[in-house]
């Protein structure tokens, strides 16, 4: 628990010790991935094509995927350098899934570059940079490191939605995300800047420490400093996810920025948004007044505001546009929605905090299923324009056969139809919210379990669309297929991969319930539920090899 | 194993089909018929020991998390069904084969329905209720398929797309009831489910599971107010209708009805929903029936009506009427099925489907009269015929029905009326094709189809006839061990027999029979009053409105937030912010905190009151862009000056240094830019915009004030204490603070001042820039001659305070940041006053070279210490003396400072003379360029 009571100004002199050094493994390897690739782009011969560029990233992160299993079991137990970046299963996880979508996006990237005479080196180096962002951002474990690595992963986003320039509505794109991005960016700043002022250190265990001790009950204590850091903090978190009521940027930057890329945004940045608000609100403000729940205003009826408002804003707005692209922006909000209610379910009390692994799994799921959309959506072009309203579509899904496989797979995943990835994910995540309901018998979670079951009809109705359009309307304006080796085999592993999570789950839901497990820093209570979560398991695995 | 290869072997249908794409026709059906005929001779080598009774369960675990497991159960029930889907699937194989016309791809229609032949086998024969859900989707997804088939039409797109919704969404909400059925009996196992009958209903959440539960059912199985879809479904393939949407797939609902029954039945709830429900349905759907002229539009309000029958007969709760229901389900496939391959026959051979015009085809079609003449006498129930036997056992049950004590007259009424629609529809149904001459001409002449065609029509009559003529030799095992299934305990007793002697029953039947007559005598008159008295409000109406509703909501939503303007994202942006940092405000109250306040100072009051003015005034004068800069120089001065009143000198020296360069730069700026700005913003936005801006700058006070009222420990005793003269080795704590125990941070920051500076100095040289035309104002004299001739002296002077500000920076206000930001402000000047050219010429430095070295020099002499293995700039530890300067912390952190110092000169030069670069891009006419290249000769 007290991590830091040892440090001391001599401590201070000490440098790590080295086996915490490990820490930083995956993502030293994205950064030296991306030092060699500057190199190797300097002798970059100029009027070739930069496949091969792509593909050296994508070894790249495979390799630092590959040393997060690698990695696996040997966690560590407190966190690295003095208490700035943990590193457990849960950073794995998510340094892996950001890893992979990365490399998943990457592989689609080239011929839209080319397509745009764009064909730089930089688009694939920022990602990378994003990449490493990401990774320190799941580990951190001080609200330092976690806005360093906050700016670090969007501030290369932020150039890479603008990176077509010589498109307008990229430009524009890119310049909406960087100043709405700021904006949020200074919030969060802001609000943890109160949180240091209230609790005097910026290390998540120090300050639930802290805070347990300073919210005493003795009327000197300043709640609603505490709450307003909290706020703008998770407001920041909510900016990233593209959760109402911060979602404004959304729909612009997906149709402004390069097709592929925006499957990494939409996916990745989730991902990593989740991994941190879980990680900071879990183990930094444990305390029930600050939680709340269930309209005691706190964080938790935070996250059942921005759950509610964005699957019924997402869905509804979704219904309406024409542009496939901002389509997915809006499905996308609303898929924060579903992930939110996860949150607010999993953690309502402490003794729920194991059903988080149903965001990791759907986060999993809705990975795949949207880089693999954006890939197919890539993959047809038309003098360097890809395919983006719906009329666009048309007869597509009969004239590209395997695309159009592909993409009914992803649909059918994102709206949630068995026997896809995507339905399992939706099911565990409203089963955890059921669970909780069973348990506590709170109408308020029932409620917004209801809530996103009806607009997964009306996501049914959007999605579907999508496949009216492919496979059932006549082609209004001929767009080519790109006949690119590295999109086809992005989009085939992430169909294959959709499929495969939904018909044998049982691997991924594993994974995802040991990365929950095995988090570090968490408070007593969630310990106690991870303890008695881990007996359980054993239980089972016991009766199994019986 | 025999399980699981029957619902496996569809799925590989499914892919033989696919592989047979470019096979032809034939392989298609082979493709799909063969893996059909294998798992019904599977399913028939379980017959023995089903029909004996017993119960056939596989289980595999699959997510143990989910509680899913791979369950697969035969009993009767689920035997019944799998005959059904089987059998009736291979006879629609068959006809759908000779059905379609030669030029639709058939291996996509075949593998659509393979895919739907496998799901519905999973739904019907699951052990694990979860399991069945999933498949339950499965079924809605390949319905949409097969709906929307004839995806020219757009009729068939909408039915396809309504249908998915309202069965997806029954299918969800069905889902959401299983979850919680199986959070009551803590099992999704069936067994485990079916055995606790008692726990579930008297459970609290017992309601809220049996609404879901029946949604799911309801929407499947067309009931009303869900039945819409099914007659917009009738868009699809006629096979398909005939198996889909009549034999199989709708009858997932009252399969589910009955393969919950002994869990769920017997609460009232149960009873008057589904009873209720039941009953509405079959009444109402026989009622539309009758007066729908399209053939199969006709079938399928009939095949609703014959849905809520079944409901009803479920929803009586009891094990006589679950029995009777089972049987009707067994006997409306059989001859609903045949009749829409009939209508099929009748489409297909006339190329119409319209009773008005579709006439005296008996003549013409004479074996196909035959078979739609006995599958409509089914249908009405006619005696010798399997509709009239269950039909009656059903009449009996509304006569016994429980809980109507009160009325029991109400359910046989109803019933009987109902039977009378459905008698005069079977009528019309008949006699309206083959016997009334038409009014219209038919598209073609028709005449029998093929014998392929008309088989498996004949088949399925033949089924009819023979279980109407001799239930107990046929029908009567496979319902005894099906309803084994659905009741609890002992099987009531039912006779299946022709003649149970004149009872009510009987009477009734009659009644419904000459009553159908007559109201088909009365058609002219019914339709005409129909006609007028048709409630414009259907369920389809419905949904369409509600969906043009959702539409109009979103579009509405996408106006008002998402209108691609960054100004509106921003407010609303920050609205949000406020509304998000006003939430503690309100749940906590504002209050101050115990530290007393300072008594204030009448200069300090002033200069805070002149601070907000100039404040105001940049917002205000905004437009005409010196005066703006102007103002805004003296919001920068006064806050030094603020600096300098709460004692700190040091940063009144930098904020002083900082804000005279940001200036310059602003005035650079200008160099490129009109002279006014333009009006951008209407009255009410700025109105807007100044409530933001006020309520976030109020909130902002309200938290420094609540922030600074209350007592804190703060990190500056600390360094008061340890940083000055004999530990850090100077006088001045901020300076000893930035070079000596934070030196690594100011390295840091250093560092990201020259980074800066390249990146801007890139930017601005490689960027292409173009500028609006005609953009300078510019006066005739642009290098005013006191503005030239002061800089010059000035130059060297501003050098030397540049020099001194460094030197005395370790012990008194100044150090190596400042002095270089001094040094940059003299050079820029001369920029400014004397051109660009002019100063380039003299000033041969490369600033970028500068910078670099500055960094080094810092770098060096903070990673000496490095070398005695000490963290960063810790030179004071080491104690050692330097000769001539004195100790080795001093000398090192001079260095430091020194090249912190070029750092910064070289920074701000490289992007203030690379912005002043900028301004050469503009079309100068050759004049002014020589002008401007020798300003002022002395």
């Amino acid at each position: 628990m007290n991590l830091l009571s040892t440090i001391t100004t001599l401590a201070l002199l000490t440098p790590p010790e080295g086996a915490e050094f490990v820490a930083i493994v995956p993502g030293a390897i994205v950064t030296l991935v991306a030092i060699a690739f500057i190199i190797v782009d300097v002798f970059h011969r100029q009027g070739t094509p930069r496949d091969y560029l792509a593909y050296f990233s994508v070894v790249g992160l495979a390799v630092a995927a590959g040393s997060c299993w690698y990695l696996w079991d040997s966690g560590l137990e407190r966190a690295a350098f003095f208490g700035m970046l943990y590193f457990d299963q849960f950073t794995l996880f998510f340094s892996a899934l950001a890893c992979v979508t990365a490399a998943l996006a990457i592989m689609c990237s080239p011929p839209i570059l080319q397509a745009h005479r764009m064909d730089r080196g930089e688009y694939y180096l920022l990602i990378l940079f994003s990449v490493v962002g990401m990774i320190f951002m799941a580990a951190s474990a001080d609200l330092l490191t976690l806005f360093i690595s906050l700016e670090l992963m969007s501030i290369p986003i932020y150039v890479v939605a603008g990176f077509l320039r010589k498109d307008v509505r990229s430009a524009e794109a890119s310049m909406k995300y960087f100043i709405l991005g700021s904006i949020s960016a200074a919030l969060m700043l802001y609000g943890i800047a109160l949180i240091y002022g209230a609790t005097g250190t910026t290390n998540l265990e120090y300050i639930a420490n802290n805070l347990a001790l300073y919210l005493d009950g003795s009327g000197h204590e300043a709640y609603g400093l505490v709450m307003l850091g909290m706020v703008l903090i998770m407001s920041g978190f909510i900016f990233k996810i593209a959760g109402v009521p911060f979602h404004i940027w959304a729909p612009d930057v997906y149709t402004g920025s390069p097709t592929p890329a925006v499957g990494f945004m939409a996916t990745a940045f989730k991902a990593i948004a989740f991994a941190a608000l879980i990680r900071v609100f879990v183990i930094a403000f444990p305390s029930e007044v600050l939680r709340g729940g269930f309209f005691g205003l706190g964080w938790i009826d935070i996250a059942y505001f921005v759950a509610f408002a964005s699957m019924v804003l997402g869905n509804l707005v979704a219904v309406v546009q024409n542009n496939v692209k901002r389509m997915l922006a809006y499905s996308s909000i609303a898929h924060a929605g579903y992930l939110m209610v996860g949150f607010v379910a999993a953690n309502s009390h402490p003794a729920f905090y194991l059903h988080n692994d149903a965001i990791l799994f759907y986060l999993v799921t809705y990975a795949f299923a949207v880089v693999g959309a954006f890939g197919v959506l890539g993959y047809f072009s038309r003098q360097g324009q890809n395919v983006e309203t719906f009329q666009d579509l048309g007869n597509l899904g009969l004239k590209h056969p395997f695309m159009g496989l592909c993409m009914g797979v992803f649909m059918f995943s994102a709206a949630g139809f068995p026997p896809t990835a995507g339905f399992l994910g939706k099911f565990y995540i409203f089963r955890s919210g059921v669970d909780v309901y069973a348990q506590t018998a709170e109408l308020a979670i029932l409620v917004l379990v209801v809530v996103g079951v009806l607009t997964s009809v009306v996501g049914a109705f959007y999605y579907l669309k999508v496949l009216v359009y492919m496979y059932m309307k006549p082609e209004k304006r001929v767009f080519e297929p790109i006949r690119h080796k590295g999109t086809r085999l992005a989009v085939a592993i992430c169909a294959v991969m959709t499929l495969y999570i939904g018909l044998f789950p049982a691997r991924t839901i594993d994974i995802s319930r040991d990365a929950v497990m095995d988090m570090r820093g968490v408070s007593a209570e969630v310990a106690e539920t991870i303890e008695r979560g881990e007996a359980e398991l054993e239980r089972i695995r016991g009766s199994e090899e019986d | 194993m025999a399980v699981l290869l029957i619902v496996l072997l569809p799925f590989i249908g499914v892919l033989l089909a696919v592989a047979s794409g470019r096979l032809g026709r034939r392989a298609a059906a082979v493709a799909a018929a063969g893996p059909t005929l294998v798992a019904f001779a599977l399913l028939m080598s379980l017959a023995p020991s089903v029909l004996a009774g017993e119960v056939l369960v596989l289980s595999r675990p699959w997510v143990p998390a989910l509680g899913l497991t791979f369950g697969l159960r035969v009993d009767g029930l689920g035997f019944l069904f799998a005959l059904l889907i089987l059998g009736i699937g291979l006879l629609v194989i068959q006809y759908a084969y000779f059905y379609m016309s030669r030029g639709d791809p058939l291996w996509r229609f075949f593998s659509y329905l393979m895919l739907f032949m496998g799901a519905m086998l999973g739904v019907v024969l699951s052990e694990n209720v979860l399991l069945m859900a999933l498949f339950w989707e499965v079924t809605s997804l390949s319905s949409f398929l097969l709906i929307g088939y004839l995806s020219d039409r757009s009729a068939a797109r909408r039915g396809a797309r309504m249908a998915l919704t309202i069965t997806g969404l029954g299918g969800f909400c069905l889902f959401a009831g299983l979850v919680i059925l199986g959070q009551i009996v803590g099992s999704y196992e069936l067994t485990d489910i079916l055995a606790s009958g008692e726990l579930i209903v008297g459970h609290d959440w017992y309601l809220p599971m049996l609404i879901l539960v029946l949604i799911g059912a309801f929407t499947k199985s067309a009931q009303f107010p869900f039945h819409f879809w099914l007659p917009n479904a009738m868009t699809a393939p006629t096979p398909v209708s005939a198996y889909l949407h009549s034999a199989t797939m709708v009858k997932a609902g009252v399969f589910l009805l009955a393969r919950l029954h002994p869990a769920l039945s017997g609460g009232d709830a149960w009873f008057y929903l589904v009873g209720g429900v039941g009953m509405a349905t079959m009444f109402f759907a026989a009622y539309v029936a009758f007066f729908r002229h399209d053939l199969k539009a006709l079938l399928a309000y009939s095949t609703i009506s014959h849905l809520g029958l079944i409901t009803a007969l479920f929803g009586f709760g009891t094990a006589g009427a679950a029995v009777v229901g089972i049987f009707h389900i067994m006997n409306h496939a059989a001859f609903k099925a045949s009749l829409f391959m009939t209508a099929g026959i009748i489409d297909h051979q006339t190329g119409t489907r319209d009773i008005r015009i579709l006439g005296n085809l008996r003549r013409a079609m004479p074996y196909t009269m035959v078979l739609a003449l006995l599958g409509s006498a089914a249908m009405a129930g006619i005696p010798f015929l399997n509709g009239f036997l269950s039909k009656e056992l059903f009449l009996k049950e509304t006569l016994t029905a429980p809980m109507m004590a009160g009325t029991p007259w109400l359910l046989p009424t109803v019933a009987t009326v109902g039977a009378i629609f459905s008698m005069a529809y079977s009528v019309r149904l008949v006699h309206g094709v083959f016997f009334e001459p038409g009014q219209g001409k038919m598209p073609k002449e028709g005449h029998d189809p093929s014998a392929g065609m008309l088989l498996p029509v004949a088949i399925l009559v033949a089924i009819c006839v023979v279980v109407g003529v001799a239930p107990q030799w046929t029908a009567a095992p496979l319902l005894a061990a099906a309803a084994q299934s659905v009741v609890v305990g002992e099987l009531p007793a039912y006779s299946l027999t022709l003649w149970h002697g004149f009872t009510m029953e009987l009477l009734m039947s009659a009644i419904a029979i000459g009553g159908g007559i007559f109201v088909y005598t009365q058609r002219a008159r019914l339709y005409d009053l129909a006609h007028r008295i048709w409630p414009g409000l259907t369920g389809g109406a419905v949904f369409e409105k509600t969906v043009e509703l959702v539409v109009g909501a979103g579009a509405r939503l996408t106006a008002t937030l998402e209108n691609g303007s960054l100004q509106r994202y921003l407010v609303l942006l920050l609205v949000m912010a406020l509304a998000a940092g006003a939430l503690p405000f309100i749940q906590y109250g504002f209050s101050s905190g115990p530290q007393e306040l300072t008594p204030t100072n009448p200069v300090a009051i002033a200069v805070w009151a002149l601070l907000v003015v100039a404040a105001l005034a940049t917002v205000l004068t905004h437009r005409n862009r010196i005066t703006a800069i102007i103002c805004l120089s003296v919001v920068g001065l006064l806050i030094s000056i603020v600096f300098v009143y709460l004692s700190a000198p040091d940063l009144a020296l930098t904020q002083l240094s900082v804000e005279v360069v940001t200036i310059l730069l602003l005035l650079l700026a200008l160099f490129v830019l009109p002279k006014t700005a333009p009006r951008e913003s209407s009255r009410l936005r700025k109105g807007r915009d100044i409530a933001v801006a006020a309520l976030g700058g109020l909130g902002m006070g309200a938290i420094s004030w609540a922030v600074m009222t209350r007592p804190q420990d703060s990190i500056s005793d600390f360094f008061l204490e340890h940083a000055t003269y004999p530990v850090g080795g100077g006088t001045n704590v901020v300076n000893v603070i930035l070079v000596d125990f934070r030196g690594f941070d100011t390295f840091g920051e250093v560092a990201v001042l020259v980074l800066a500076a390249f990146g801007i100095y890139t930017m601005l040289r490689y960027a292409n820039h173009t500028f609006v035309e005609g953009v300078p104002d510019t006066a005739d004299d642009r290098y005013p001659v006191v503005l030239v001739s002061a800089s010059r002296p000035l130059l060297a002077l501003i050098l030397l305070m540049s020099i001194f500000i460094f030197l005395r920076g370790h012990y008194l206000p100044g150090g190596g940041f400042i002095g270089g930001l001094v040094a940059s402000v003299a050079l820029i000047m001369q920029y400014l006053a004397s051109g660009i050219d002019w100063a380039n010429e003299r000033m041969r430095l490369n600033f970028r070279v500068v910078a670099v070295i500055g960094f080094l020099i810092a770098m060096v002499a903070g990673s000496v210490a490095f070398v005695m293995d000490l963290p960063f700039l810790t030179m004071a530890l080491l104690g050692m003396d330097v000769p001539l300067v004195g100790e080795s912390d001093f000398v090192m952190t001079l260095l430091f400072d020194l090249g912190i110092g070029l750092a910064v000169v070289g920074s701000t030069m490289t992007i203030l003379s690379e912005l002043s670069h900028m301004q050469e891009v503009e079309p100068y006419d050759e004049a002014q360029r020589a002008k401007e290249s020798d300003p002022w000769k002395p």
